[in-house]
């Protein structure tokens, strides 16, 4: 497969214009969607109804600049001990928030640590650590290390940081974990890996399938004999009711995902218009982050919810063209981890808010409301289109 | 290997070989297949439960929103004594998922027992019928577990809970974290009728339902005693600022009666000293203000209270109900409910030749110093249809006075069939009067094709046809307030909460009958009447001119030996002020003997009652 040149408009600029445009566009639109999912909220909470989205409209100025930065900066300079500081910062920053009182709880779930008077979400800068660490560990030790002693390595990278996390958020470990597991599927050729891979993915995706539909009474007494038997607490395994059955309980741990459900529902074809819907009127809890998919669905129907996921799948496609023609490998590898995260995280976000996947509380790339993840994806992004601009440099060397 | 040199011996730059772009190529569309794998679950998830779901939010969004239920308007006799109106009370109701909730999920419920404490010391209630609901329905969000609590009540609960929800020491800690909760109120109005039973059959009834009257006033004017449910709900507006909206109710408008309560309760009062001693079917009272067909009392032996509408003991004995089937109550419960004054047609008898020699002095075939001659009955069409006795020589006003049927054979001999019915549907017999009552019988009368010359000679002495009580009554008012046939009706005015008339029903006069020289003519010869030696002497009251006219009805088929006696009187004769008319249907009676003394007595009854409370001047002997 010959790599595919660029046409001449795209070498002069060398920036990926699409893929920045994308990423812009989805911005907007999260911008867009936060506010019509919070200026309720907000007002009830007596903030004004523009407070959360004059905030990410901040937080997107922020990384829009960091995303230029980065695109505007040879993405090689992070090839090296730099990608080992970043991980190193994220996991210094993930103890600090697990295990001291910098750590900040909201929604029972410590997932922030306060510095310098600012939250920031830990997990967000831990994944970018652990992507770009990878990146360099392979690009670094990969002559040295041959065969599955290189696989376990880029797994123990990942898994220290991700069992960390594992406890007060549940699907950013899940996102971390699946990094090094793509990058070792695209980079291995040893059969027994992907046999290996393949009959662990099976039996993962089986089990979910039992849990799914079991009988709730069952499930329950299962839940119980884990409280009694291993470290696992039965609130942790409640969320396994409720995605078993949503109504369970659906004034207390089923609500929010009955709501959700609802919202989606109610939405039909084209939804009942942009601003329009009602579930965020104090019904969904977490409309602008964790649930805005309910909102969109709501309000935009599936109509809205096709573009979106086209939106993505259009980002991943660029993002997959600047990887297959990158420079070099931690370019490659890097823009692959990216691509990892953002496709996982979407997932997850849809997958949960749909009732696929048990709740674990995740935010849609992009579009949720959130400082730390929006300012971060958009660097990577930005980093991401770097690795796209090293191509067309040698070009013209 | 993982990586591949580009070219040999260029820089040692690694990059990915093409079986790795082959796999990131599969790699992304898996990841797109997988996205899109969602999307056309959203697909089906929207297809099958997408009805269901916006069901569910609509129910939420009545859940958060309040009625604000309308106030049925009162009803109120002519003098504004409130018959019937609408009183604040309370629903209680129960959330026990709020009362149970247990906020770790580890099965304490720390507001249970505070929550029953407060209701049992508050209203009363048994611990355990309350644990009963908590027990039952768990999950519940809506039970309605008391009803028709007073304000007092409901203030007494409230300050109870906020008392202990707010109960802190002096620093403001707060003493218990227990609280009151997840018990509501819901305004309703409760249908109260503060005279009981009277005017029961004339008002009717109104139920949990303040939208729907059940006969009577209530169902006739139920279109202006309901009101509107208002309501009360948040929303945001465009500028994002939580707006409350109350939709205030619109509540009902007051119906202002023609019935005096006074009279009202006297024509009971009497009806049921009578029926204590006496054995019928039926008996009617209509007291009404001749001049304008106002009726001023409606009264009839079938009693309920409307507080209590379904209760049949003002009515029935113990021992009756309790042989009663299923069926038979509900038709029991009808009997009770109807009004018999307008909804029962039955032969008038002899009230009614007064119609005859009205008609006879009208087309003028008669004159009042026309001579008859009764030889104690006629051959009609080969039938001979006999006097109560052979009364020899008589003029026209004696007609009345000794109730001859042959007289009124005569009369009715005189006159054509179309000009005899074209007077009766003037006199309102044969349809509707049009009263502002629900269930009016219309009765019948003879038609062109169908009235035979016997029916002529039955019809002249008031045989052979059914007309209500109203029907009769309303003619007869006619006859004597000059000529003016009024539209009988009961209710004068519509006015809103605060007395403020929305609308005033005045006298509707339909048609003038008969000239002022004929009606006087039959005042005096009634009044006279109540003075011969007629049945009709047992109307008259001393020292007033009271004009009355007795009937004894057979009805039909004849050889059952059922009769119908009736009493119709006014007073004063020259100028009458009231009008009362009395029947007793089927009343007890040996053989072919019917005294019609009963119906005249009750009449007389009323009447003398009725005398020094209206002011009647005493013009008589």
């Amino acid at each position: 497969m010959k790599v595919k040149r660029i046409s001449l408009q795209e070498q002069k600029y060398g920036y990926d214009i699409g893929l920045l445009f994308v990423t812009v566009f989805l911005c907007i639109f999260g911008l867009i969607m936060i506010y019509s999912a919070s200026y309720y909220t907000a007002t009830v909470k007596g903030l004004g109804p523009a407070y959360y989205l004059k905030k990410q409209l901040v937080f997107t100025v922020i990384g829009l600049i960091l995303m230029l930065v980065m695109a505007a900066v040879p993405y090689r300079i992070f090839n090296g001990p730099l990608s080992l500081v970043a991980y190193g910062v994220g996991f210094i920053l993930i103890v600090l928030t697990t295990f001291t009182s910098l750590g900040h709880t909201a929604g029972g779930r410590t997932r922030w640590i306060t510095l310098f008077g600012q939250t920031f979400q830990t997990a967000e800068i831990v994944k970018v650590g652990v992507i770009a660490v990878l990146a360099w560990l392979v690009t670094r030790f990969a002559r040295q290390l041959r065969g599955h002693k290189l696989n376990f390595l880029m797994l123990l990278i990942a898994a220290v940081p991700a069992l960390l996390v594992f406890s007060n958020d549940l699907s950013s470990a899940a996102i971390i974990a699946v990094i090094p597991v793509v990058m070792i599927v695209i980079l291995n050729n040893k059969k027994s890996t992907y046999i290996i891979l393949a009959v662990l993915a099976v039996l993962f995706i089986g089990l979910l399938i039992y849990i799914k539909n079991m009988d709730l009474d069952k499930l329950m007494q299962l839940g119980k004999w884990v409280d009694e038997h291993t470290p696992l607490h039965e609130y942790q395994m409640r969320r396994l009711y409720v995605w078993n059955d949503p109504t369970y309980d659906a004034r207390g741990d089923g609500y929010q995902v009955l709501q959700g459900l609802y919202a989606i529902g109610s939405g039909g074809l084209f939804g009942k218009g942009l601003g329009a819907g009602t579930q965020k009127l104090g019904f969904v809890p977490e409309a602008s982050n964790d649930m805005i998919f309910a909102i969109l669905c709501e309000e935009l129907g599936l109509f809205g919810a096709f573009a979106l996921i086209l939106l993505y799948v259009f980002m991943l496609y660029r993002m997959m063209r600047i990887a297959v023609q990158a420079e070099d490998v931690y370019g490659a590898l890097f823009t692959i981890g990216v691509m990892t995260q953002i496709a996982v995280q979407a997932f997850f976000h849809i997958a949960v808010v749909t009732n696929l996947l048990p709740n674990t509380g995740i935010s849609l790339p992009f579009i949720s409301y959130g400082g730390t993840s929006s300012i971060f994806l958009m660097g990577e992004v930005g980093l991401v289109i770097s690795v796209g601009r090293g191509l067309r440099e040698k070009k013209k060397t | 290997m993982k990586t591949s040199r580009e070219g040999n011996g260029g820089k040692k730059r690694l990059k990915l070989n093409i079986y790795m772009r082959r796999k990131l190529t599969i790699a992304f569309g898996v990841a797109s297949a997988v996205l899109f794998a969602l999307a056309l679950y959203l697909v089906f998830l929207i297809r099958d439960n997408g009805e269901s779901y916006q069901k569910k939010i609509l129910q939420q969004q009545d859940y958060s929103s309040e009625v604000l239920p309308f106030r049925r308007g009162a009803i109120t006799d002519r003098n504004g004594t409130v018959l019937a109106y609408s009183e604040e009370v309370f629903t209680l109701i129960l959330d026990p998922s709020v009362i149970l909730y247990s906020p770790k999920n580890d099965n304490a419920q720390p507001n249970r027992n505070a929550t029953v404490r407060a209701l049992t010391e508050c209203f009363g209630f048994s611990e355990a019928d309350i644990n009963k609901v908590l027990d039952e329905k768990p999950d519940s969000q809506y039970v309605r577990f008391a009803r028709e609590l007073s304000v007092d009540q409901r203030n007494t609960f409230l300050n109870y809970k906020e008392k202990y929800n707010t109960a802190g020491d002096l620093q403001g800690n707060a003493l218990h974290s227990d609280k009151v909760d997840g018990v509501w109120f819901e305004t309703e109005y409760k249908r109260t009728y503060p005279k009981g039973t009277l005017a029961c059959t004339v008002q009717g009834f109104s139920g949990a339902d303040a939208s729907e009257g059940h006969w009577g006033i209530e169902e006739y004017y139920n279109e202006y005693l309901s009101g509107i449910n208002g309501k009360r709900y948040s929303y945001m507006n465009q500028n994002g600022e939580m707006e409350r909206v109350q939709q205030s109710p619109e509540n009902g408008k007051t119906v202002v009666t023609t019935l005096d309560w006074y009279i009202q309760s006297v024509a009971e009062k009497k009806v049921q000293e009578f029926i204590a001693a006496n054995e019928y079917k039926n008996v009617g009272v209509v007291v009404m203000d001749p001049n304008t067909a106002e009726i001023l009392a409606m009264a009839t032996d079938k009693c309920f209270d409307p507080n209590e509408p379904a209760d049949m003991s003002h009515t029935y004995t113990e021992e009756a109900i309790q042989a009663m089937t299923e069926e038979e109550l509900g038709e029991a419960r009808n009997q009770m409910w109807r009004n018999f004054t307008i909804s029962d047609a039955n032969s008038p008898g002899s009230v009614c030749k007064t119609f005859t020699v009205a008609i006879g002095l009208e087309e003028a075939v008669v004159t009042p110093e026309s001579q008859f001659v009764c030889d104690g009955g006629e051959d009609v069409g080969g039938v001979h249809i006999g006097c109560t006795e052979t009364h020899g020589d008589l003029i026209l006003e004696e007609g009345l006075w000794y109730s001859c049927n042959d007289v009124m054979m005569n009369i009715a001999a005189r006159l054509s069939v179309p000009s005899i019915l074209q007077y009766e549907r003037n006199f309102g017999l044969g349809s509707q009067t049009g009263i502002d009552l629900p269930g009016e019988a219309s009765g019948s009368i003879f038609t062109e094709d169908t009235m035979s010359a016997v029916d002529v000679a039955t019809t002249s002495f008031g045989q052979g046809y059914a007309a209500t009580m109203i029907q009769v009554a309303g003619a007869y008012c006619s006859l004597i307030n000059g000529g003016y046939y009024y539209r009988p009706h009961i209710v004068r005015q519509i006015t809103d909460e605060n007395g403020g008339l929305v609308k005033k029903f005045e006298p509707e006069l339909v048609k003038t009958v008969v000239t002022e020289e004929i009606s006087s003519f039959l005042r005096t010869a009634l009044y006279n009447t109540v003075e011969s030696w007629s049945t009709a002497r047992n109307g008259r009251i001393e020292g007033y001119k009271v004009g009355g006219k007795t009937s004894t009805a057979q009805k039909y088929p004849i050889e059952e030996e059922r009769y119908l006696i009736a009493y119709m009187a006014f007073v004063p004769a020259d100028d009458p002020q009231l009008l009362i008319f009395v029947e007793v249907d089927e009343p007890e009676h040996q053989g072919t003997t019917v005294s019609n003394e009963g119906a005249a007595k009750l009449e007389k009854a009323i009447m003398t009652e009725l005398l020094p409370y209206l002011g009647i001047p005493k013009t008589g002997k």
